[in-house]
């Protein structure tokens, strides 16, 4: 290989491990922030509820839950199967 | 590569005896009270909070009195009601509140430390400063969580603890399982000073379409499940708990078995564990509200007939069956053994 393709290929490599190293910085960002936009939806209900005894409706358990779905669903777009 | 049966068996029982203890910590919080509420007592601390306002001082007080106080007409000598009894670990419905440690500890313990067969020595320092960094961090944001609460509870009766996280035990490990999460995507466990190579991306192909209408095709199905489930009282009234988990488990399957029936069908292996894992744990959990009396397993449960009435005892099976679903998807991407089926290649005889 000349010189010249080496040098290429050298580039090359170092825009991918950037490439590589930007997505998981992505992923992360995409997780607090889908979590953040649904803890704000639930967070009103948590502001609006509470009757006393048996409180099943959303908490800020509910946010964690949903952030769960939005850690996992980054993840699942992430990875590849191959067969 | 699996996991061989003795290690398999061995992460089983050292994540069942750790939740187990977890349980117990919040069980603990729980035997405190006895029958009476934990009420803040704003005569001490910051008008009752201390530890930068997010811990309560609290006192026991019989609940009659409590009652009789934030029910009259004057609002002025109204207590703040913390928790009861049941708040915190939740025996009530102990099947459904197990499942979350459960699978707190599973993540710790095979996905970040990598026990028991891959444990790297030279990274176990860092990585048992990540869990303990996980740890602060969802005991300090939830609490934070439950100090909000506290300021914006309108209803006079309304028990800090249960509106915050229906049962405060959820609270603390469900973000221990999201914070575990986050910092594994940051790379907070793993090496630092050597890069990990990039994957090599000319023979990547883009599966985002094919991904995004199998999710919605999915998320539909769950939507319909999680209403029929509503409608036949196997599912608590408010969805929005119920749903939540059954959307995580469409996603954590896509992520483990593939986004389609195409790669399902060679992965029977992985998804028969899910299934008969999760059979066995119902019954599991049957056995153990029958053989106990107060640690209820959420379906076909005398205690839920006796405090919602009978037409109510399986309320809490759609998040036994969900919660289940996905710890034993996990358990079997633990011991390596949710992979496609490899045929075993022919050797050639040189």
């Amino acid at each position: 290989m000349s010189e010249k393709e080496l040098e290429l290929l050298a580039r090359i490599e170092e825009l991918e491990r950037h490439t590589w190293r930007n997505s998981a910085i992505l992923r992360a960002v995409a997780m607090v922030a889908g979590t953040a936009m649904i803890g704000i939806i639930v967070a009103s209900g948590v502001v609006g509820g509470g009757h006393g005894s048996h409180w099943t409706g959303p908490a800020w358990n509910t946010m964690w839950l949903y952030g769960l779905f939005a850690a996992n669903a980054v993840s699942m777009f992430w990875t590849t199967h191959k067969d | 590569m699996p996991m061989s049966i003795k290690n398999a068996i061995l992460l089983f029982v050292v994540v069942t005896l750790c939740a187990a203890f977890s349980m117990r910590i919040f069980q603990g919080l729980d035997e405190m009270m006895g029958d009476q509420y934990w009420v803040v007592d704003v005569s001490q601390g910051d008008h009752g909070w201390y530890g930068m306002g997010l811990l309560p001082h609290v006192v026991k007080m019989p609940k009659d009195i409590v009652k009789a106080l934030n029910t009259d007409a004057d609002p002025a000598n109204n207590v703040e009601i913390y928790a009861q009894a049941g708040d915190f670990a939740g025996d009530s419905v102990y099947g459904i509140c197990f499942g979350i440690p459960l699978i707190m500890f599973l993540i710790w313990f095979a996905f970040i430390i990598g026990f028991p067969d891959r444990v790297d020595p030279y990274l176990l320092p860092r990585k048992i400063f990540t869990i303990a960094v996980i740890i602060t961090c969802s005991v300090v944001v939830n609490l934070f969580l439950m100090r909000i609460t506290a300021d914006f509870a309108t209803d006079p009766m309304a028990r800090i603890a249960n509106v915050a996280g229906n049962h405060a035990s959820l609270l603390f490990h469900n973000a221990g399982i999201w914070f575990a999460i986050l910092f594994s995507a940051l790379g907070t466990h793993s090496h630092s000073m050597h890069e990990v190579a990039a994957p090599d991306s000319r023979q990547w192909q883009t599966q985002a379409n094919e991904k995004f209408s199998w999710m919605f095709i999915l998320l539909g199905a769950v939507t319909v499940l999680e209403v029929s489930l509503v409608n036949s009282k196997l599912a608590l009234p408010d969805a929005a708990v119920d749903y939540s988990v059954w959307i995580i488990w469409v996603v954590i399957f896509m992520r483990m078995f593939g986004f389609s029936p195409r790669y399902w069908i060679k992965r029977g292996r992985g998804i028969s564990i899910m299934v008969v894992g999760t059979a066995l744990t119902l019954g599991a959990f049957y056995l153990l509200e029958r053989s106990t009396g107060t640690l209820g397993a959420g379906f076909a449960s005398p205690v839920l007939a006796k405090a919602l009435g009978v037409e109510n005892q399986n309320i809490g099976l759609s998040l036994m069956i969900s919660i289940y679903l996905i710890f034993w998807m996990e358990f079997a991407a633990a011991i390596r053994m949710n992979g496609p089926v490899k045929k075993p290649v022919e050797q050639k005889i040189p």
